[in-house]
């Protein structure tokens, strides 16, 4: 990936940016959307959400690890237990980090 | 003296922007750990303004995926706010069209939970794009400037192995809090599950195919209601 590249890249996501909160502003008359499509609207950023980050948590060299050994496993379990008692994204993101720092420093020992 | 728009939208909107700080922070680090420039960083906050967006980005920018895989992903993500904008289409339809794309373009999920609530309220247009800019301006600061300081931040941390792995952490404490519904759990269950069995589809074409199953999982097995209402965000 070259510098040239990535502005590139950049740049395209800044305009996915636009049309996506200005788009339906483009319009003179409202748009009506129908309940399953403002259902599935919801919905999307979600299922591409999990998919993006599945295969970066629970894949190592193409194949599924679901090791005790894997600290990312240890990260995820934990951030699931923390959505379950409720908790909001930052203190999600910081058990889960923890879980994974201290999984990595025991594992390693 | 009654309280004006502006005095409004900064009483709503100050315990977000906290959080919001909070976040633009991870996301400052998550870029650089991800191997972004600083000059490329600070680009992505200023031209993206999108977290959720940025982050999902930043494996396939790391990965050096497609490009047309890259900006659709993104757009698959920001999707939810073309529903926000169909919302405002009514109370933004007075300014020319130039200004509406501007104004939308600066829409962040807080503000649009709580300008929708106020044109429910049965806010005047006038006074509801006092108070969508004035929020507007709140977000944009916060996040620019606590993205900055993420970004700055990065270069005094240790490279460390270990923070690799903090892009993909702050996309999974993003998704764990937007699953409030048992069709939200299905998409994630059958995109996460399709995600890894089609990981090896050329283009990464696999994520597309995911995203979709899940969202075809949620759409099947959603509860029809007798009239549509506004999901709280």
């Amino acid at each position: 990936m070259s510098e040239a590249w990535t502005w590139v890249a950049l740049v395209g996501l800044g305009l996915s940016t636009l049309v996506t909160r200005s788009g339906p502003l483009w319009l003179e008359r409202p748009l009506q959307l129908t309940e399953a499509q403002r259902f599935a609207l919801q919905m999307a950023p979600i299922g591409a959400l999990a998919a993006i980050v599945a295969p970066t948590l629970l894949m190592t060299d193409g194949a599924v690890t679901m090791s005790l050994q894997d600290p990312r496993l240890w990260a995820v379990a934990s951030a699931i237990a923390t959505r379950l008692l409720g908790r909001g994204l930052l203190t999600i993101l910081l058990v889960s980090l923890l879980a994974y720092g201290l999984a990595r420093l025991i594992l390693a020992s | 003296m009654p309280e004006s728009e502006v005095q409004r939208a900064v009483k709503d909107l100050s315990p977000g922007l906290l959080a919001m700080a909070a976040w633009g922070l991870v996301t400052g680090l998550a870029m650089v750990e991800s191997g972004l420039s600083t000059a490329h960083a600070v680009g992505m906050s200023l031209l993206v303004y999108a977290g959720a967006a940025q982050l999902a980005s930043l494996p396939l920018i790391a990965a050096g995926a497609p490009l047309v895989l890259i900006w659709m992903s993104a757009l698959v993500i920001n999707l939810r706010f073309a529903i926000f904008a169909v919302g405002q289409q009514s109370w933004m339809s007075d300014l020319p069209r130039a200004a509406r794309l501007a104004h939308g373009y600066f829409t962040t999920d807080i503000l649009a939970v709580f300008s929708a609530h106020r044109a429910q309220a049965g806010w005047p247009a006038r006074a509801l794009i006092r108070y969508f800019r004035t929020g507007a301006l709140l977000c944009w600061a916060t996040w620019q400037t606590s993205s900055m300081a993420g970004i700055f931040l990065a270069a005094y941390l240790p490279r460390e192995e270990g923070l690799r792995v903090l892009p993909a952490l702050a996309i999974l404490a993003l998704l764990m809090p937007m699953i409030q519904s048992r069709p939200a759990l299905a998409c994630v269950g059958v995109s996460a599950a399709a995600s890894v069995l089609f990981r090896g589809l050329p283009l990464n074409l696999g994520l597309f195919l995911a995203a979709l199953l899940g969202v075809l999982a949620a759409v099947v097995s959603r509860p029809r209601p007798r009239h549509a209402e506004p999901t709280p965000k």
